[in-house]
């Protein structure tokens, strides 16, 4: 036996063998080795969330600053699903917004940063909606060429119910040449939800005029005949009350006292009524009627 | 003269592309582009942006890196090896320096148009390409051309290759921080500090302002004076530090 495992030593076959199986022994043992660590010693791991001043990463990055930038967005977008690693939600809040901030004051051009910071993570809380909507209004320092930034501080003032806000945000967001067309449209909605159907109308007069594009000025035209007949019912509906000390009911009862000969036909469908519970005159949505006649 | 001048060129053209290390940076890049697209696609809203922006980051660290390691440790060798001799006795001093720097401008050239390459063939597949992107990489050129003079002047001034290595990449980094490094260190100087800090500032290259990584991947580009300037400047910056390795060169002992 000793002489059969020295001739296999000495033609070399044991020591290969030998070497081939502590080869394989190593990779059990640190294999289990690995498993003991795992459910013996992992400790708990504790994140730090800690964004460096931009000010100074600046200073460091270099030429570098735009590929940096890139990599505080990616950490704000992961950041985002992080929600679970916080009690309290304003902190999580925070931290996002922190990651985005870094981000978009190294390369302010990111647009999307804005809308995650500024949007995504904002809900209806009236706190919420505030913090978007200053971290939009910093962000307006930053970038002033991109229509969006004022869009999505118009959306938020929309949350928020401040409708006059919105309009003047969505109006400076329509300046932009690149802006979509409905921005300008849409804006006579949020004057009529603030009470002001009359600045609706003098925005929509004023944009009439400025339409060349006939489809376009159909369309302006239809808001605009909408908007003239709201202002006209509302105005009666005020006389009423002025007159009897009481909203009227419905429409109706303005031609009843006199008031009005006829209600007006609804440029936008299936006619003006009077809302209960706020007492405004409203509209029912639908397809504009001229429009149909057009189509048929 | 130009002839011996450009067969030195060739030859250090030649061995540098056939070094390990050349393979070992188009290794390098290759995987540099497959986290590229990662980091796209962890960038939800702007992955265009972010690929290209990190593409071109990619390409010029992993350049700077190859001619820098390139030059400096293939001058130490030839002179360990004694082949520095032999070149010595078939060419001038000065060929040989002018030959090793158009060579090593050669190698950066041909390692840009290959990652320009399989860098805009990643941009194609991912819908990001943009023209404007090769001209930021024109920009790279400018830049790591100066960083491949002072690794000259390094490998010519120093004994030792690490120093050397080392020296030209600090400078290389030190000039991508020195206009907010100037602006913060004036803010606290007196007339005469401001004199020299402002000397010290351009007498070193200014490689940010070469830079336009930052305009290429929006589309944006500066206006065609920018380019001519800048070619004037870093190539006359290359030549300059050309004139300084040749100085030293020609005194040294070897």
């Amino acid at each position: 036996m000793v002489h059969c495992a020295a001739y296999f030593f000495k033609k070399r076959i044991l020591n290969s063998f030998l070497l081939n199986l502590s080869g394989l022994a190593i990779f059990v043992f640190i294999t289990a080795g690995s498993c003991l660590l795992e459910n013996n010693f992992l400790f708990e791991k504790r994140k730090i969330f800690y964004v460096p001043p931009a000010n100074y990463l600046k200073v460091v990055c270099g030429s570098f600053r735009s590929l940096c930038a890139d990599l505080f967005y990616i950490r704000g977008v992961l950041a985002i699903t992080e929600s679970g690693e916080f009690k309290n939600r304003g902190d999580w809040a925070d931290w996002v917004q922190k990651n985005f901030e870094t981000a978009l004051t190294l390369d302010p051009k990111l647009t999307q940063g804005y809308f995650f910071a500024g949007i995504v993570i904002v809900r209806d809380k009236p706190e919420e909606i505030k913090k978007g909507i200053s971290f939009l209004e910093n962000g307006l320092k930053l970038n002033s060429s991109d229509w969006q930034i004022p869009y999505w501080i118009g959306l938020n003032y929309y949350q928020a119910g401040n409708f006059l806000k919105a309009a003047e945000y969505y109006q400076k967001a329509s300046a932009f040449s690149d802006a979509p067309q409905y921005l300008k449209s849409n804006q006579p909605a949020f004057y009529y939800k603030a009470n002001r159907p009359d600045l609706g109308l003098a925005f929509l007069e004023g944009l009439a005029h400025s339409v060349k594009d006939p489809e376009q000025l159909k369309w302006i035209e239809i808001k605009l005949k909408w908007f003239e007949n709201i202002v006209e019912l509302e105005g009666k509906s005020e006389q009423f009350k002025r007159l009897y000390g009481y909203s009227p009911l419905n429409l109706e009862k303005l031609i009843e006292a006199g008031l009005l000969k006829e209600i007006p036909a609804d440029p936008f469908g299936s006619g003006y009524y009077i809302d209960k519970d706020s007492g405004r005159v409203k509209s029912k949505v639908g397809k504009p009627t001229s429009l149909e006649k057009s189509e048929k | 003269m130009i002839k011996k001048i450009l067969a030195v060129s060739f030859l250090n053209f030649k061995q540098g592309i056939r070094d390990k290390l050349f393979l070992s940076v188009v290794f390098f890049f290759v995987f540099f582009l497959a986290l590229c697209v990662l980091l796209g696609k962890l960038s939800v809203g702007e992955s265009e942006k972010v690929l290209r922006n990190a593409g071109l980051a990619g390409i010029e660290l992993s350049c700077l890196i190859l001619v820098v390691f390139s030059l400096v440790f293939s001058f130490y060798r030839e002179k360990e090896s004694r082949i520095l001799e032999i070149y010595l006795s078939y060419f001038s001093r000065s060929q040989y320096i002018s030959g090793k720097l158009i060579g090593y401008l050669l190698i950066c050239i041909f390692y840009l148009v290959l990652a320009a390459l399989g860098y805009s063939l990643i941009l194609f597949l991912y819908n990001g390409f943009i023209w404007q992107v090769t001209a930021g990489i024109y920009g790279l050129f400018l830049k790591l051309s100066i960083a491949i003079g002072f690794s000259l002047v390094f490998s010519c001034l120093f004994s030792s290759p690490t120093i050397a290595f080392l020296c030209s990449l600090f400078l290389y980094l030190t000039t991508e921080a020195a206009y907010p490094s100037l602006k913060i260190i004036l803010q606290g100087a007196n007339q005469f500090q401001i004199i020299i800090y402002k000397c010290l500032y351009y007498l070193l290259p200014n490689l940010d302002k070469l830079d336009i990584k930052s305009q290429a991947v929006y589309g944006e580009l500066p206006n065609l004076s920018f380019f001519i300037s800048a070619s004037f400047y870093g190539l006359g910056y290359c030549l300059f530090l050309w004139f300084i390795a040749r100085l030293i060169f020609l005194r040294k002992e070897y």
